[in-house]
């Protein structure tokens, strides 16, 4: 009588604790996913709140703190943030600009033509994806100087122009064009430009956009080398003139700086969530550029 | 009703004089000399990798011959892009632009050549009258199914009104019955617009049944070229003899048969045939008989004794393996023939029937 009891007892704990050890796992991981998630947006979090509220709650934390827009009208009005944001809208547009043209003229020049020397063209194109930009930024500004560049926004976008990594993805989007495509347009009389035009670019548009968003964002954020060449209000992108606003002497105002941050990264937080999906496709197959 | 595009397109010859085309040290093509009378209809026909496309492809211009000459309505065009060579072209895979709908698909090169718009609309519409197309032009290809994709296809070759058509395996993604009809339709856009057609196809069928000229391809080189009746009478090749026809023609070896032959039964032009060509041959080689399956008959007294290996029963036919000496040969015979298993079948055929050949140089022996 015991026995049996004790054995049904035993294969339902047997069977509970497999199914406990599973709920466990999914548990654990859920858990882990939701701290990580929290701790990457805890600083967003922080941003948010004081910037919608007085400064007096920077580091007090309260439910139903009252609401204002006052620190986003201080930091509009407390330095160019207008300029500024002009400047980084022409800088983003200009290599965006340039990168498509040039990216997409190499790609399908590397994509479709055989000519001698192509292998090692490109195995040149693609050791630039080897060099951090940032070793190159003592060379750049010699070469900028010499340009008689200095101080101009032409000079912050031109040494990303030729992006590797954009002729990298868009020659292997080409490539895989089927060749009956091509064979069909060219039966037609189709001129390589209009090749290029008619029937590459429309078939590559996925990979454009989401070059499009890495370059955007990648630019929109670039800090060090606009810091660098820049040194006047009419050419400095959002990034540098704020940290040329926060690093004020006197005090620190947490909510103005947090007010300032999320206003320049803004527009940048409006695209990611609109084009969330190839944004991260894009990461995925491409790694980060 | 529109009067316009309806005028039928007179087609043009096209000739290929010791076309040879090489990558490296492989050998693709090798001396074909090949006409297409205007307004024929052309197939190439062979087994994969034997050089039709490659033959195709250098007609269009899409690779370049590396000797010989192309010429096109006796314009040497072998230099010239495909575009300067007055051809439409369809794809084994179609090769819509998947981002442009049926009508810009169809239009794709009128709009290149700035054909003006009226002209353009005119002809889309009959175009897409004619092929069925109507109510799905501005539908994406990838909402199409299979047969209508073809038909896209085809359009966009024949809205060009070009004198020449070359067509790459075009019914080879299609269903068994939709590849029937999409065969006569083709054969009749042909006959109705009048233009030259070179059609490259891996199936028989499709070459019998629509070519007015075969040209059968094998390794590189043309085996044989011909009318379909001329291909599949009288196969110059035991290769021809070995691919046309389903089953194909027998091969048998002559000294099987001659041991299998009783005297004075019917079958005695088998040793004079065997001797004259014998003669012609002049090589101690091996000659084989060919036979095509549906000539092969039995009779009581017929003087061919074969044994039975297997039948099979096909309704309106019955098709029966048997074996004579050495040699395994098929015979097709009416459905209602009655003929027991495990029997010795007594085989006949008529004398202008017998093909002969070498077996060494694979060739064809003429006796007449």
């Amino acid at each position: 009588m015991t026995e049996t009891t004790v054995n049904t007892v035993n294969k339902k704990n047997l069977g509970r604790r497999f199914e406990f050890k599973f709920d466990f796992d999914t548990v654990l991981n859920t858990f882990a996913m939701w701290l990580l998630a929290f701790l990457w947006a805890l600083p967003l979090l922080y941003a948010i709140w004081t910037a919608f509220h007085p400064a007096a709650y920077e580091t007090r934390f309260e439910l139903f703190a009252p609401l204002t827009l006052d620190n986003f009208v201080k930091a509009w009005n407390a330095a160019p943030f207008a300029r500024y944001f002009l400047n980084t809208f022409l800088l983003v547009t200009l290599i965006l600009t340039s990168q498509f043209v040039l990216c997409t003229l190499a790609a399908f020049a590397f994509a479709r033509f055989k000519f001698p020397g192509r292998n090692i063209l490109f195995t040149l194109v693609l050791l630039q994806l080897l060099v951090m930009p940032d070793i190159l930024i003592v060379e750049n500004y010699k070469t900028i100087r010499q340009l008689g560049l200095v101080d101009t926004i032409v000079a912050i976008g031109l040494p990303y122009i030729a992006s590797g990594f954009g002729i990298f993805l868009l020659r292997q989007t080409f490539m895989t064009v089927p060749s009956e495509l091509d064979d069909a347009a060219r039966v037609e009389g189709v001129s390589f430009l209009g090749l290029l035009l008619k029937v590459y670019v429309p078939l590559a548009k996925p990979t454009y956009l989401a070059y499009g968003l890495v370059s955007v964002s990648h630019h929109w954020n670039n800090f060090l080398w606009p810091l660098i060449i820049t040194n006047s209000v009419e050419t400095r992108p959002v990034t540098v003139g704020l940290s040329v606003f926060a690093a004020i002497d006197a005090g620190v105002e947490w909510s103005v700086i947090n007010a300032a941050t999320l206003m320049t990264s803004g527009p940048l937080l409006i695209a990611f969530l609109l084009f969330q999906r190839q944004f991260v496709q894009s990461f995925m197959r491409a790694g980060i550029r | 009703m529109i009067q316009t595009s309806s005028l039928p397109t007179p087609g043009q010859a096209i000739e290929l004089a010791a076309v040879t085309k090489q990558w490296g040290e492989t050998v693709a093509l090798k001396q074909i000399d090949l006409t297409v009378a205007p307004g024929t209809f052309t197939v190439l026909l062979g087994p994969s990798g034997c050089g039709k496309s490659t033959t195709l492809r250098i007609i269009a211009g899409l690779e370049s011959a590396s000797s010989g000459t192309v010429s096109i309505a006796d314009r040497d065009v072998t230099l010239l892009p495909p575009s300067e060579r007055d051809l439409a072209m369809v794809f084994q895979s179609y090769a819509l632009f998947p981002h442009l709908s049926v009508a810009e698909n169809i239009l794709f090169g009128l709009k290149v050549r700035r054909t003006p718009k009226k002209q353009q609309r005119e002809r889309l519409l009959h175009t897409a009258d004619v092929l069925g197309l109507s109510p799905y032009l501005s539908r994406k290809p990838s909402q199409l199914s299979g047969g209508q994709q073809q038909r896209v296809a085809l359009g966009r070759a024949i809205i060009a009104e070009k004198p020449i058509c070359l067509m790459d395996e075009p019914l080879s993604n299609l269903d068994a019955k939709l590849r029937n009809s999409m065969r006569m339709e083709i054969r009749e856009l042909q006959q109705t617009l009048g233009f030259s057609m070179v059609y490259v196809t891996h199936d028989q069928a499709e070459a019998i049944t629509m070519a007015d000229q075969v040209v059968l391809m094998q390794e590189g080189e043309i085996a044989q070229a011909g009318t379909p009746r001329e291909i599949y009478q009288t196969p110059a090749t035991i290769f021809v003899a070995g691919f046309i026809g389903t089953p194909p023609m027998n091969l048998i070896k002559a000294a099987d048969v001659l041991q299998a032959t009783a005297p004075g039964k019917g079958m005695e032009f088998l040793r004079g045939m065997h001797d004259s060509a014998a003669n012609l041959s002049q090589s101690t080689s091996e000659l084989l008989i060919g036979i095509r399956p549906e000539h092969i008959g039995t009779q009581q007294q017929a003087s061919i004794s074969a044994k039975i290996l297997g039948m099979e029963y096909l309704g309106s036919d019955l098709l029966v393996t048997c074996r004579i000496g050495e040699s395994i040969l098929l015979a097709r015979m009416p459905g209602n023939t009655e003929i027991a298993a495990n029997e010795t079948l007594p085989l006949v055929w008529a004398e202008e029937n017998t093909a002969w050949f070498d077996s060494n140089s694979g060739a064809r022996i003429r006796l007449d």
